[in-house]
């Protein structure tokens, strides 16, 4: 009776440790929150200044370029100049619309690298955080604006280790402007 | 040493070894639905039933808020969306919880947890119990 008691112990233990971590399963997951990303990562900082000088640069050229149009178009405006210098007039107009059609066009191209650039640099967490998922043999990666709250202090959060890896991976990155 | 006595030493080893592992594996999700904590929240009822009786009280139509007492309606209840991911982060900490999601987030990521929703109502409930509706 003893013996059957202590088999039938054995068996209960060895059944809970079985079914324990199958009924407790609670997933693995890792939570990357790179909301700050434009201060922490080395290659949106560059990118960011780049894009910052490159608009200006368009800008400044621009205006200098159109500044003395527009001294001479307001020459001509005055009074005792109608009628004489239409044909002036217009064609400066036209002049200052073909420049701002091609600083636009200018600045749209900034616009469409930097697009490009963020997608490089968004590429690049997408395969650290597939990395890390697989090195800590996680569930799933979560972002923080999949959650309502997590706990940054938590051995889940991964951001650090995103900013670290992207930083030694792409340190800098530069527009590439067609 | 027997076999039997073996075999107790083989089982409580592995048992040790699966509460280890209880405790170590994984992170302790927790779902909150906003949809369904604002259904199951009296003081949304309240404010909802607050609404319907003041619009009814100017213009005699009460069976559905017009779009000026909706509005009146969103705003009174803005406190109380303010209050939520607050509410939600202190249950969180009191369970120790990971991660708080939405039930449509953690079907995404077949992700399993306790919903709260309940929880959060009620929570909110007492933090919102003052709140009024606001008449356009």
């Amino acid at each position: 009776m003893k013996g059957f008691d202590t088999m039938r112990s054995i068996w209960f233990m060895l059944l809970i440790s079985v079914c324990l971590p199958v009924l407790a399963a609670q997933k693995s997951i890792l939570i990357s929150d790179t909301r700050d990303a434009f201060t922490r990562v080395s290659a949106l900082k560059s990118l960011l200044a780049e894009v910052d000088s490159r608009i200006q640069a368009i800008q400044k050229s621009y205006e200098l370029q159109v500044a003395p149009l527009s001294t001479e178009l307001e020459q001509l405006r005055k009074p005792g100049q109608t009628g004489q210098n239409q044909q002036r007039k217009a064609a400066l107009l036209l002049k200052i619309a073909a420049l701002q059609k091609d600083a636009s066009v200018q600045q749209q191209a900034v616009g469409a690298a930097n697009e490009k650039a963020l997608a490089q640099i968004d590429i690049a967490v997408v395969a650290i955080e597939a990395e890390l998922k697989k090195e800590r043999a996680a569930d799933a990666v979560l972002r923080v604006q999949d959650t309502l709250y997590f706990n940054a202090a938590c051995a889940c959060n991964i951001t650090e280790e995103i900013y670290k890896r992207l930083n030694a991976r792409l340190p800098k990155l530069a527009l590439s402007i067609k | 040493m027997n076999i039997q006595r073996k075999m107790i030493l083989t089982a409580a080893f592995s048992l040790a070894c699966s509460l280890v592992s209880v405790c170590h594996a994984g992170n302790l999700v927790l779902i909150a639905d906003a949809a369904k904590i604002e259904a199951l929240s009296k003081v949304v009822a309240r404010l909802k039933v607050e609404a319907l009786a003041a619009q009814l009280k100017k213009s005699n139509v009460g069976e559905k808020l017009n779009s000026e007492y909706a509005e009146a309606l969103e705003s009174s209840l803005s406190d109380l969306r303010v209050a939520l991911p607050q509410v939600i982060e202190s249950i969180a900490k009191i369970r120790g919880a990971d991660v708080v999601i939405e039930p449509e987030i953690a079907r995404k990521f077949a992700l399993v947890g306790e919903n709260i929703s309940a929880e959060v109502a009620r929570a909110l409930d007492v933090r919102s119990a003052k709140l009024k509706f606001l008449a356009p």
